[in-house]
């Protein structure tokens, strides 16, 4: 026999087997059909679970989590000072303050301790206890006559006048958290969030991956149940729930089918904000995975006067944001099921300009990336056809440019948007999931939705 | 369907090679699922059958492994005849699905030593095995040994590019084959 590296039993199985044909067994095309109609039906049944849970999810934060805050800017016309509003409209305050009522009983006794008492009586007092003139005027009651809230229009009903709002100083946007839940200190919390990730392998050479398989990559869905706590300044989280793998789902990478892997995970947020500042963390701890974020959040914010033009921000004397953010992982943050061997820390850091063309506001910015990994080595693998692995060296600070644009438009309290993100240069595996977001090896695009308190 | 118009077997045959007949399949096309099926099934078969441990097993694999295909068929490009591209497409699945199936498949390297022994022996391989026999003995062996013995003998694969794919040392490759070779004589000498 030859000293090859082919022995003769391998050029022998090679020659027997390598295009041999088997006899099929019966009925085999038949299960495969139906699979297949299977796996569709299970896919439509994924779409409409998610839909539903959206829709389930967003009512139940719309009837009981949405604030019905006053403008501020109506209460500074009406001389309330932006303390003494939100003294009346803490969490558990559903009773007119000695302050607010003082001011009415200035402006309109009669007619305010009239209006108090009805509107309550029928439901009207929205939670900070002022009175609605509008609703009043048209009830019958004397027009015109709720001090400086209203004017009036002859002969028929008063118009609340546009009044520039005022910004509250030390509650620039709240963004990150919707979530919020002003009636009940203590609330049940329940959310759906779903996100596309990538998970590539990123075991340390040598040591493969047992829960991946190369081209590794799909969506997953969180849901989850806990408790809110909430307090003037201090929102706090913890949540646990189950998050649910579907790889390989992303089109034009490998798609196996709906194989599915769950998790228990075990999270806990809390956002501080004080001093115009909004501090931020978060604990996640899985069953193999413990990762946190810290941020750090500077936002600008316009400051209009009487007439609505701006006469200046709430921080610093231009539109501008500073964002910072310190993670850790005991694997690849924010990557699914990572091993937990690897250390990684990232801190994005990132300073922007924020303006307005019309009622559509956009954003800029650029910042920087440090993805720090306390691991010789990456193993990736490659998502084409055909499979294969590749070795990366870390280097020791890997850091990349990002550069940040995004489009905004507000509704109100809200602000609905999108962020696209670019990094250079491309360094596979450093996104790091985060929800209602896509992911690509260089590129992230967020859907952002804020809720701004106490102003317009 | 385009697929039911072609009369003869050799224009499906040329036809298949294209990516439109893989999109075809990516569709859903049934004409076309059952003509791949009926052409090119029982070559994938014996895939499954040399990586599964059993018959019941290769089933399961072909079943997926058939599935896989046709949902990454949109991705084929016509570079190559579509008989090999789904020779390889299955015989990656089937690696796969091997490797996460079995997470403790435990790797044991060899000494110097026997290594040297190794390469002393080369016993006559027994041809007269007919090919189920043949089959049924690699199943037979632990999945670690038939992994490594499919992509080494089978699929032409280096140790190089078999060690990266399952993320183990050259050597540790090399041992398995070893050991997948000296088991797999031995129970051919068994027959005898």
């Amino acid at each position: 026999m030859s000293q090859t590296d082919k022995s003769g039993i391998d050029q022998f199985l090679h020659s027997r087997l390598a295009q041999a044909p088997s006899a099929m067994p019966a009925g085999m095309l038949a299960k495969i059909l139906a699979a297949r109609e299977k796996k569709k039906r299970r896919m439509f049944l994924w779409l409409n679970l998610t839909i539903f849970v959206y829709v389930l999810a967003g009512a139940f934060w719309w009837f009981c989590c949405v604030e019905q805050v006053p403008i501020a800017g109506k209460l500074k016309s009406a001389g309330i000072s932006s303390n003494e509003h939100r003294n009346a409209s803490s969490p558990s305050d559903q009773t007119l303050s000695p302050v607010v009522q003082g001011e009415f009983k200035s402006q309109s006794p009669q007619v305010a301790e009239t209006e108090v008492k009805e509107t309550r009586n029928n439901g009207s007092v929205n939670r900070s206890g002022i009175p609605n003139p509008i609703l009043k005027s048209n009830t019958g009651g004397e027009a015109g006559t709720a001090g400086t809230l209203g004017t009036k229009e002859e002969g028929s009903t008063m118009i609340s006048p546009e009044v520039p709002e005022i910004p509250d100083p030390e509650k620039p946007w709240i963004t990150l958290n919707p979530f919020r839940i002003k009636r009940w200190p203590v609330a049940f919390l329940a959310s759906a969030f779903h996100s596309w990730v990538l998970w590539p392998e990123d075991a340390p050479k040598g040591q493969p991956d047992k829960n991946h398989s190369p081209s590794d990559s799909g969506m997953s869905f969180r849901l989850g149940a806990g408790l809110l706590v909430v307090d003037e300044r201090f929102d706090a989280t913890i949540q646990s729930g189950r998050q649910v793998y579907v790889p390989k789902f992303l089109p034009g990478i490998i798609n196996q089918g709906l194989e599915t892997r769950t998790g228990m995970g075990f999270q806990v947020n809390a956002e501080w904000h004080y001093k115009r500042l909004w501090w931020g963390g978060a604990i996640q701890l899985k069953k193999t995975v413990l990762s946190g974020t810290y941020e750090y959040l500077l936002d600008s914010m316009p400051v209009k006067d009487a007439e609505g033009r701006i006469s200046g921000y709430t921080a610093l004397p231009m539109p501008v944001y500073v964002q910072g953010t310190l993670g850790f992982g005991t694997a690849d943050s924010g990557r699914q099921n990572a091993k937990p061997s690897v250390l990684s820390m990232y801190i994005p850091i990132q300073a922007g300009y924020r303006g307005h063309v019309g009622p559509v506001g956009y954003k800029l910015g650029a910042g920087i990336l440090l993805d720090l990994r306390f691991a010789k080595s990456l193993t990736l693998p490659s998502l084409e056809f055909p499979y294969k692995q590749s070795s990366i060296q870390l280097p020791k600070l890997p850091v990349s440019a990002q550069f940040t644009g995004g489009l905004f438009r507000d509704f109100g309290r809200f602000s609905l948007g999108m962020d696209a993100i670019y990094r250079l240069p491309d360094k596979k595996g450093i996104e790091v999931g985060r929800d209602m977001a896509i992911h690509t090896t260089r590129t992230a695009f967020y859907l952002n939705l804020s809720y701004r308190i106490g102003s317009k | 369907m385009l697929v039911s118009s072609i009369a003869s077997r050799h224009n499906t045959v040329w036809y298949a090679d294209t990516p439109a007949f893989a999109e075809l399949l990516a569709r859903g096309d049934n004409k076309a699922i059952t003509w791949v099926y009926e052409e090119y099934g029982p070559v994938l078969f014996t895939v499954c059958l040399r990586y599964g441990g059993s018959r019941e097993e290769a089933e399961d694999l072909f079943q997926e492994g058939f599935l896989h295909i046709l949902d990454k068929a949109g991705s084929y490009k016509g570079d190559s005849a579509l008989r090999s591209w789904m020779y390889r497409v299955m015989c990656n699945y089937c690696i796969s699905a091997l490797r996460k199936q079995n997470n403790k498949i435990k790797f044991n390297n060899l000494s110097d030593d026997e290594f040297l022994m190794a390469d002393e022996e080369e016993p006559e391989v027994e041809s007269k095995i007919n090919q189920e026999t043949l089959i049924e003995l690699i199943q037979q062996l632990p999945a670690g040994y038939r992994l490594v013995l499919n992509m080494y003998a089978l699929e032409n694969k280096s140790h190089t590019e078999i060690a990266a794919e399952l993320g183990m040392s050259e050597t540790t490759s090399r041992t398995q084959l070893f050991k997948a070779r000296r088991m797999l004589r031995k129970k051919m000498e068994e027959l005898k």
